[in-house]
């Protein structure tokens, strides 16, 4: 394998060899360190075609299959998310619609897009191929009425679509033209075309049910320059409807909308210091001389970094540190620099050390009780960088070599924490995982448990959910893979009808302790049947699992079913490669055998005296009937 | 205009070995040349060149000598 050429050539060369697995790692590396220009994007994305074509069993990589249904060519579009979907380390599998047949494929029920299952659907619509205004003079009235008529039909389609098959919905925003009639006061025209466009965006995504998640095109497009976005000439000769200079930038965008979609998202940032956070190594120029805040161009643009990452904070993304510095001396630079924006209560985490990276990282996510892949590293040392995304491909690397200017457009790009939503939770993320680690903290010096679970002081509420909490609930359904019984995955739209079904009871639970209010931690689905009350899902958060609330949880369920002249309860655990930590939860919750057919199923009578599991939660809230 | 790397992407974009591409080869004989890959070879214009070609003129290109006038035109 000597003779095998960096870069794009090598995974070229690997693949002639039959070497489908180590052409995809190595062709994985190179897009996650962003060392593809932007042409290699189609040759890599063609490259990717073959193998999903030919060989997508006999790699490793979970194949992702998407359908793209747009009224433009969808090629480039296509090779970018064969790229964007391999750095997130799956194989993208795609079916292009015939061009300009959106409707046509998503109302024929025989079309091409429902011939396989498919994770999910994109639909994309250029600007040129809408049916704008007739007239630049056209009324206000008469505007609105054909937004509300091109969005109505639309509504329809995704509804259709979903109703056909059970995928996620990707709907790129519409880019504006960028062509005025007015200039300055365009705005005053109800029928100028961008005005026309952003009011369509608008209804669309007051709009959209649920299940739509948007790739917002119009932003990135904004972003990069609306004359450079459309290349026209690319237009007219191939119908393209970006330029192949964005496609990284666009696979980029649509992992963010993928990954908001999916609860793939990143939980947390971990941040090296010295050159990362602040100009200088604080080790040898102190705090005095390092390059942060006003002064030099560097330190101004340090401090609006650090203010960057303080708000991403603020929106509930875990901030944590690992930097190789004595610890003592690093701290210091958060507690008494007068531009530190940030504070020592901030990070989740802190690990300074001379240990190598990657060990602290692992133990980062094992403090945090979080998985690698949720997971960002961001470092100024490529070295230290290239280290980590060879011996972690899970942890998502940002280099932040260069200058600093730069970084927070290199962070906000990367679109690594897009959010489908933000609850109250995410909020009390940073807050909720310290006062954890905490915990784990008292339970080693302690010892004993009943001391500390005592100590801890917990109060727990276990309520019917109603509207208001479906937010929430269907961030935790995609978010939650560990203890997660048996990982179906509701959206919200599915939630908000089990709410209504008379045979469902859909339960929220929360948590709060001496140390933090942790809000809605847990949710549980059960199903009547006769006079079993069928647990269908069960869902807690990472953050307070082992602490007994299960057991009140538990106690709250059982008086919900002996006042529902409910028999016996009945659990389900399907077992998943992540969720093991609750493969004996029943068991340990008192419940008995049941079978075994692929999953196992436990029971638990309800009927004459239950004596209620030990539980250290108090109940500050009861269960409604 | 460096050769060697205008080759070498070229070679890229048409998915053949590294230096199997000379100056004087006929587009028309070259398998991997289709509508996929004049689009891919305006991107690589640009990024790597610094030159905005009209995919017309790209399209009328005979020979690879005939692109290679098209990224080295001042």
């Amino acid at each position: 394998m000597d003779d095998i050429r960096p870069g794009l050539e090598g995974c070229r060369q690997l693949m002639a060899r039959e070497k489908a697995e180590i052409a995809l790692m190595r062709l994985r590396q190179e897009l996650c360190a962003c060392r593809l220009k932007p042409f290699e994007y189609d040759v890599a994305g063609q490259l990717l075609a073959e193998i999903g074509a030919l060989v997508p069993a006999q790699t490793s990589f979970p194949v992702f299959h998407i359908g793209i249904l747009a009224d433009h060519t969808t090629t480039g579009m296509a090779n970018a998310i064969r790229c964007a979907m391999l750095i997130e380390g799956m194989l993208a599998v795609v079916y292009e619609a015939p061009f300009g047949a959106v409707f046509q494929e998503i109302f024929d029920g025989n079309s091409g897009i429902y011939r396989k299952p498919r994770d999910a659907v994109l639909i994309a619509f250029h600007h040129h191929a809408i049916e704008y205004p007739e007239h630049p003079l056209t009324g206000a009235e008469q505007v609105e009425a054909l937004a509300a008529r091109m969005v109505g039909r639309l509504e329809e389609a995704w509804v259709a679509l979903r109703a056909h098959m059970a995928c996620h919905v990707f709907q790129h925003t519409l880019v504006p033209s960028g062509i005025s009639w007015l200039g300055a006061v365009e705005h005053e025209m109800p029928a100028s075309p961008d005005k026309f466009i952003a009011r369509i965006n608008q209804l669309c995504r007051d709009r959209a049910p649920a299940f739509v998640h948007w790739v917002d095109t119009a932003s990135l497009a904004q972003r990069v320059g609306l004359r450079n976005w459309h290349d026209a000439h690319m237009f007219y000769y191939g119908k393209l409807g970006f330029s192949s200079q964005y496609a990284r930038d666009y696979a980029n965008v649509f992992l963010g909308a993928f990954r908001a979609a999916t609860g793939r998202n990143r939980k947390c940032l971990v941040v090296d210091l010295d050159n990362t956070l602040w100009g200088g190594v604080v080790g040898d120029v102190g705090l005095e001389d390092l390059k942060l805040g006003p002064g030099t161009p560097e330190g101004e643009a340090y401090e609006n970094f650090c203010l960057y990452l303080k708000n991403l904070q603020r929106r509930g993304v875990m901030l944590a540190v690992c930097s190789k510095n004595d610890e003592a001396t690093a701290r210091e630079v958060f507690e008494r620099h007068p531009h530190m924006p940030l504070k020592l209560a901030d990070f989740a985490a802190f690990c300074c050390n001379w240990e190598d990276k990657t060990g602290n990282l692992i133990r980062l996510a094992h403090q945090l009780n979080i998985d690698l892949s949720h997971l960002a590293f961001a470092d100024d040392n490529p070295a230290e960088c290239e280290w980590v995304r060879l011996q972690l491909p899970d942890v998502a690397v940002l280099e932040l070599s260069g200058d600093p200017a730069d970084f927070v457009f290199r962070v906000d790009e990367a679109h690594l924490f897009d959010a489908a939503h933000v609850s109250r939770e995410d909020l009390l993320r940073t807050q909720s995982y310290r006062a954890r680690q905490q915990v784990e903290g008292a339970k080693q010096a302690d010892g004993n448990l009943d001391a500390y679970f005592g100590d801890l002081r917990m109060t727990g509420t276990c309520r019917r959910a109603g509207d208001a909490e479906v937010a929430r609930l269907a961030q935790m359904e995609i978010k939650t893979n560990q203890f997660n019984v048996t990982t179906r995955r509701y959206n919200a739209d599915q939630l908000r009808a089990f709410l209504r079904d008379e045979n469902m009871a859909v339960f929220v639970c929360s948590l709060s302790d001496r140390f933090a209010n942790h809000g809605i931690v847990s949710s549980v689905i059960t199903r009547r049947e006769g006079k079993d009350m069928v647990i269908d899902s069960w869902l807690m958060s990472c953050r307070v699992f082992a602490r007994t609330l299960e057991q009140f949880i538990m106690n709250s369920l059982i008086e919900f079913a002996r006042g529902n002249n409910i028999e016996r309860i009945v659990g389900i655990y399907l077992p998943t490669p992540r969720n093991k930590v609750v493969k004996d939860l029943f068991c340990s919750l008192g419940f008995q055998p049941l079978g075994q057919e692929g999953c196992s199923r436990w029971h638990h009578s309800v009927r004459g005296v239950v004596a209620p599991l030990r539980t250290f939660v108090q109940c500050g809230g009861n269960v409604t009937p | 205009m460096k050769e060697e790397l205008f080759l070498a992407n070229l070679a890229k974009i048409l998915r053949v070995e590294p230096g199997s591409i000379k100056r004087g080869d006929l587009l028309d004989d070259m398998a991997g040349w289709d509508s996929l890959a004049v689009v891919t070879f305006l991107s690589m214009a640009d990024s790597e060149f610094h030159a905005r070609v009209s995919p017309m003129a790209v399209v009328n290109c005979k020979t690879v000598d005939d692109l290679m006038k098209m990224v080295d035109k001042p």
